[in-house]
């Protein structure tokens, strides 16, 4: 049993071509849409357009395959180490998720929904992936697998329930261990030490400028807008040359180093958590700035989470650097995936308190049951510590933004004082 | 001081004209038609008119609802949430304070719950869909081939309990169908709706931490079978305030009172 | 001078009096009380300190002339040096006042360079050459000790520990023969080092290597029985074992020689656990010469590549249940120190005075990296059970390397030493305390930690999660990554906590 492959060949189906024109000029539209949002903003750096085009898939680093993958509990310095070029995988365009319908019928999540038809689309940059991996981390991911494997070889990262033994630290290094063999198969390349380290450090250094951002915003949150950090961040994991993107962040803390706010900032600070928003999907973030909140931190996985935490570098050993990669990637990891609900939680309240934040929102994507089932934990817990929360609970589409709307600005008027 | 608030609705849109001393110099409600920044001029002036007051007298015009944002005359601006706390408790100033404030729309439905001195603590409103709204009880009066009011009289008249499961106002109505093909009787249709309905918002009021005493205002407080079911689930009285339609507008106007008190008084204070 | 009541009790009181002790004592009434609620410890102090003040004065001034002798003999500059430059320079936090600060250590390390000149002013002009440091050890000390605060500025935690450990093992190690007082000390030394060797001397129980003409002892300055050395008290085990000598009955017939020998032993033990209450393990994790050459044998391990190897929590027991019979074995050998007959032997058996120096890793290690491998004795025809001469000394030095090469620790867990001062790691003064709202659980803590700790990963409830085996070494401080979740208190006050900045994280490449 040792090398059977993971899904059974025997009902494999033929790729399936989708040509949906309405489709395709509906997520242009949103597209356009989310465009405009951004440049709405006050006060972007002057290269964010390098982050934009990344994130739309032209600055792709050429020559090296392009390895598509889901989640955080995915490290991509095994991809990078493996001379391959991760490229996240997850989709916010609402328009998508109806192609995505056409095989993932029923309750399933939008994100799942719009990153498959992602994957069909050929514009994409997900459709030019030579391979894929995901964990099993919500059962849309485990049951997408099979069909990605229709398309490319794909292959699944056994994600443990738990994170607090030892055991499953052991079964989660196998896991990437499996993990470097596949990707060996897809690139031609072994997963060396050196080159391992080395991806590990260039994440060191990503995660320090995340972290350096994040600090500036802290300080003064009008000097980057959230939907920016969050559009750098998921251009890092579009397929860029990680020399440049760390060159252009650089650039970008340059730049906000120096902005000085006019006046003092009286908006409510407040610490988002939740499901992912991914790109186009800003939703959650331009909603919020619009009601006038800073979101000065947050726990979301196509945010900052993605890269606030460094891996820990002590023993430099093949086995232990995908030990530290497991620690940092699962066992640190406040994704609902996981049977208890402490990470995320100690987390939040510790952002709340680290960032001085006012309130918690916690955005709640319909249909993803892990996040909702999270919902009353969380709520209960910051109410006992008296801090306020608000759930907004919502999916791509804009139908509901108005209802929002309101439920915000209520939320962020109870916050003061009258 | 004399304080205007503005509720812009989607259906109807209410106005408020408060004095300090005297109270309610003049209300009114008008629907809000298409344009809703005209609507509200048009009230604005005829409802001064007819208190015979000039807009130099008004010290602030609030808006609130949610046109709120697309009418340029108020001075300040706040959501129906917050106005509805300020008018329910100004109208509601009794030995024991309100907790617990139900709103039930035309679109959508609110439970606001307040602290004991009377801030927000929390509140939660219904999904996106018509599920819980009042929205829901005109189209089932429509497939039972009543008046809305009819509709509600008969309510009023069942008392046996008829279990619906549904909420939703789509697949109600094949359930109504259902049951009225299964030769139950209309007045135990209608109350079985109003039953469903309020199970719903008892919900919600329960997850919000709802507790005694509760206020009832918006559109479907005049529904007496609304409110009877409400008590039932809630198993408590549950107050309904004089004119349940035009608390929101009221609060928007008390809220705007405030404002204008403390500036004067930081003014005041900046000055001496 | 005749034996009555009162002389007892002040010959036992005597090592209380010294005011370092007082000191000690006074400054650990505190940090007991900070376990009791807020008011209650005010008082207690109020009611207890000055009388423990009056009353050890009141012994040493007027009761025990012998008091006096000892208030003399310790005070030593070592002692001032640590309260007046480690103390503050762990505590007072950064800022303007840690600048003014600094220049009590830079003072000291200018008067240690004086001093040494001066060291070098009485050797006699006709002879002139290389004679090491000249100077006293306890200045020495107190110098490298300044010198550490100072370069404290400059380093990182990892760079400071190294640069602590390798000074620390610099002295230790050539400490005992590179450290003379003066230069008719360093002549007395060379002297020694001609002496006929006795086997069963105290000397003796030190490894000795005879060159032709004159012998080379073991290197070591904290350990007593170097000859070159023994300048530093270090090793609570020997005390132990003096107590041991003590004969009871001689002390129950009120032999004052035996009455005086417990005072001096109690008085060093009473320093020992003190300055264990102070400093609980640190010692391990930044001093023990062997754990530093364990160091930089794993540091091997590490660049190869090698996986390390943990114990499962049975073996570590087995490993802490084997070093403490040890203890039991050679402690009870050396109750029979005082009953040994004219041969040397106890029921037939020679017995070494000192039977658990016998086995301290110490003497084994040591030798090589003061001399190399030339340094052992050869083997003798009349070995007892527990004295490792060559080959026998050669299998414990494997032993170490493997064991340091396996695992990260391997051998601190059965070092008696250790464990000792282990003892003080809950309770004492230094406590490793973490919020636990900033902690992932990420794991990074327990997989670098050399004892592979998991307290401190796991303890989510109680803020101190210090534990019997925590060595202090702080890596686990240096490399969680969240910042200000670890951190090092000392009796309440931070000494360091985590960082994981930006600035560190970009600059590393
Ligand atoms: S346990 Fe023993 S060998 Fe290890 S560092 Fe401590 S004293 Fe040294
Ligand atoms: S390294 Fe820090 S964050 Fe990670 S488990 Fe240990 S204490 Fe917690
Ligand atoms: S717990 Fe921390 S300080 Fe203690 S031994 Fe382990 S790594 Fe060192």
């Amino acid at each position: 049993m040792k090398n059977e492959p993971q899904f059974d060949e025997r009902y494999r189906l033929s790729p399936r071509h989708v040509d949906n024109p309405g489709v395709e000029k509906r997520s242009r539209a949103v597209l356009h849409q989310q465009q405009q949002h951004l440049d709405r903003l006050r006060n972007r750096p002057r290269n964010i357009a390098y982050f934009e085009h990344a994130v739309r898939g032209e600055n792709i680093s050429d020559a090296a395959p392009l390895v598509g993958y889901f989640c955080n509990m995915t490290p991509p310095e095994l991809i990078r180490a493996a001379g391959g070029v991760p490229v996240r995988l997850g989709c916010g365009n609402a328009a998508l998720v109806q192609t995505g319908e056409e095989v993932l019928a029923g309750d399933i999540c939008p994100l799942a929904k719009a990153s498959f038809a992602c994957v069909v689309d050929e514009r994409s940059i997900a459709s030019r992936c030579d391979a894929f991996v995901l964990p099993t981390s919500c059962d849309a991911k485990t049951k997408l697998g099979e069909i990605l494997e229709d398309y490319r070889p794909t292959f699944m990262i056994h994600l443990p329930p738990e994170q607090n033994h030892e055991l499953f630290l052991k079964e989660t290094v196998k896991s990437y261990q499996r993990l470097e063999a596949f990707l060996g198969g897809v690139t031609g390349r072994k997963v060396s030490r050196k080159a391992l380290l080395h991806a590990v450090r260039q994440g060191r250094e990503q995660a320090g400028l995340v972290r350096r951002l994040q600090e500036i915003r802290s300080e003064c949150p009008g000097a980057l807008s959230v939907q920016d950090l969050f559009l750098m961040i998921q251009a890092a994991s579009s397929g860029v040359d990680m020399e440049e993107w760390c060159r252009e962040c650089r650039n970008v803390i340059t730049e906000i180093e120096g902005y000085s706010p006019e006046r003092r900032r009286f908006r409510h600070r407040v610490v988002l958590t939740g499901a992912p928003a991914i790109w186009p999907n800003f939703k959650p973030l331009s909603l919020l700035e619009e009601c006038g909140a800073d979101v000065v931190a947050d726990t979301l996985c196509s945010g900052t989470e993605s890269c606030y935490d460094p891996v820990v570098i002590d023993e430099t050993g093949h086995k232990s650097l995908l030990r530290a990669l497991s620690l940092r990637y699962v066992f640190a990891s406040p994704c609902p995936a996981f049977i208890s609900q402490g990470k995320r939680l100690n987390r939040v309240i510790n952002l709340v308190d680290e960032f001085t934040a006012d309130a918690v929102i916690n955005y709640s994507l319909r249909l993803c049951q892990l996040f909702d089932a999270e919902t009353y934990r969380l709520s209960q817990v910051l109410k006992q510590r008296q801090i306020p929360f608000m759930n907004m609970r919502t999916d791509y589409s804009l139908e509901d933004i108005e209802q929002l709307r309101v439920r915000l600005e209520a939320f962020l008027e109870t916050l003061e004082e009258i | 001081m004399i304080s205007v608030g503005i509720d812009i609705g989607s259906t109807t849109t209410k106005m408020v004209i408060l004095d300090k001393e005297q109270g309610i110099l003049a209300q009114k409600l008008v629907a809000t038609g298409a344009v809703p920044g005209e609507t509200a001029d048009e009230l604005f002036r005829t409802l001064l008119d007819s208190v015979s007051l000039t807009p130099e007298q008004i010290a602030i015009v609030a808006t609130t609802g949610y046109g709120r944002h697309l009418v340029d005359i108020g001075d300040s601006v706040m959501t129906e949430i917050k106005a509805c706390a300020a008018g329910v408790q100004y109208e509601c100033m009794e030995a024991e304070p309100i907790r617990t404030i139900i709103d039930v729309g035309g679109q959508d439905t609110k439970v606001i719950t307040l602290t004991g001195d009377g801030q927000i603590e929390d509140f939660s409103m219904n999904d996106k869909c018509a599920a819980g709204t009042g929205r829901f009880l005109e189209v089932l009066a429509q497939k039972l081939e009543l008046s809305y009011d009819a509709f509600v009289e008969e309510a009023l008249k069942s008392d046996t309990l008829l279990h619906m499961s549904s909420t939703c106002a789509v697949f109600a109505e094949s359930e109504v169908v259902g049951l009225l093909a299964r030769g139950e009787a209309k007045a135990d249709v209608a109350a079985g709706a109003h039953d469903a309905i309020a199970g719903r918002i008892a919900s919600m009021i329960r997850r919000t931490g709802g507790s005694s005493r509760f206020a009832f205002v918006g559109g479907g407080s005049l529904n007496g079978a609304l409110l009877r079911a409400m008590e039932e689930h809630l198993n408590a009285e549950v107050t309904v305030p004089a004119s349940p339609q035009l608390v929101v507008a009221l609060g928007a106007a008390v809220v705007g009172a405030k404002k204008v008190e403390k500036r004067d008084a930081s003014v005041s204070e900046g000055g001496g | 001078m005749t034996l009555n009541p009162e002389n007892i009790l002040s010959v036992l009181v005597a090592p209380f009096t010294n005011p370092l002790m007082v000191l000690l004592i006074v400054g650990m009434i505190p940090a007991l009380l900070r376990r009791l609620p807020g008011r209650h410890a005010w008082a207690v102090t109020a009611v207890f300190g000055p009388p423990i003040i009056l009353w050890g004065t009141y012994h040493l001034i007027c009761l025990n002339p012998t008091a006096a002798e000892w208030l003399s003999t310790l005070n030593n500059p070592i002692a001032g040096a640590f309260l007046v430059i480690v103390y503050p320079a762990m505590l007072i936090p950064e800022g303007r006042w840690r600048q003014v600060f600094l220049v009590i250590p830079v003072g000291f390390v200018l008067w240690f360079f004086v001093a040494i000149y001066r060291g070098y002013q009485t050797v006699p002009a006709d002879e002139s050459g290389f004679y090491w440091l000249l100077v006293s050890p306890s200045w020495l000390i107190s110098g490298v000790m300044a010198l550490l605060v100072i370069l404290h500025e400059f380093m990182d935690l990892k760079w400071f520990r190294r640069t602590v450990r390798a000074t620390c093992l610099l002295v230790l190690i050539y400490g005992g023969f590179a450290l003379r007082q003066d230069f008719s000390d360093y002549r007395n030394m060379l002297d020694r080092r001609a002496e006929e060797k006795n086997v069963m001397t105290l000397q003796e129980t030190s490894p000795v290597m005879e060159y032709p003409n004159k012998m080379i002892h073991l290197p070591s300055a904290p350990c007593r029985f170097s000859t070159d050395g023994g300048y530093v008290q270090g090793c609570n085990l020997e005390l132990f074992q003096r107590l041991l000598h003590i004969n009871m009955f001689d002390l129950g017939s009120g032999s004052l020689a035996a009455m005086n020998t417990l005072s001096a032993v109690l008085a060093a033990l009473m320093i020992f656990v003190a300055f264990s209450f102070i400093s609980a393990r640190w010692c391990c994790g930044w001093l023990c010469p062997l754990s530093t050459i364990g160091d930089v044998l794993n540091w091997m391990r590490k660049r190869l590549g090698l996986p390390a190897m943990h114990p499962p929590a049975p073996v570590k027991t087995g490993f802490k249940i084997s070093g403490l019979s040890l203890v039991g074995v050679t402690f009870l050998m050396a109750k029979a120190t005082p009953h040994l007959g004219e041969d040397g032997r106890f029921a037939g058996c020679k017995i070494p005075i000192f039977p658990f120096c016998k086995v301290c890793p110490g003497q084994q290690v040591c030798p090589v990296a003061g001399g190399g491998l030339d340094e052992y004795p050869p083997l003798p025809g009349t070995e007892w059970a527990f004295g490792f001469f060559r080959y026998g000394m050669l299998a414990v030095l494997g032993l170490f390397v493997v064991s340091f090469m396996l695992s990260k620790r391997l051998w601190c867990r059965f070092c008696p030493m250790g464990m000792f001062s282990g003892l003080f790691n809950r309770g004492g003064m230094f406590a490793l305390q973490k919020r636990a709202q900033k902690c992932d659980k990420c794991g990074v803590c327990a997989e670098v930690c050399p004892m592979d700790i998991e307290t401190v990963r796991d303890e989510m409830k109680h803020p101190d999660v210090s534990s019997f085996d925590c060595v202090l070494c702080l890596r686990c401080v240096e490399k969680c990554p969240q910042t200000d979740c670890l951190r090092l208190e000392h009796n309440g006050i931070t000494v360091t906590s985590s960082t994981c900045s930006p600035e560190h994280l970009t600059s590393e490449k």
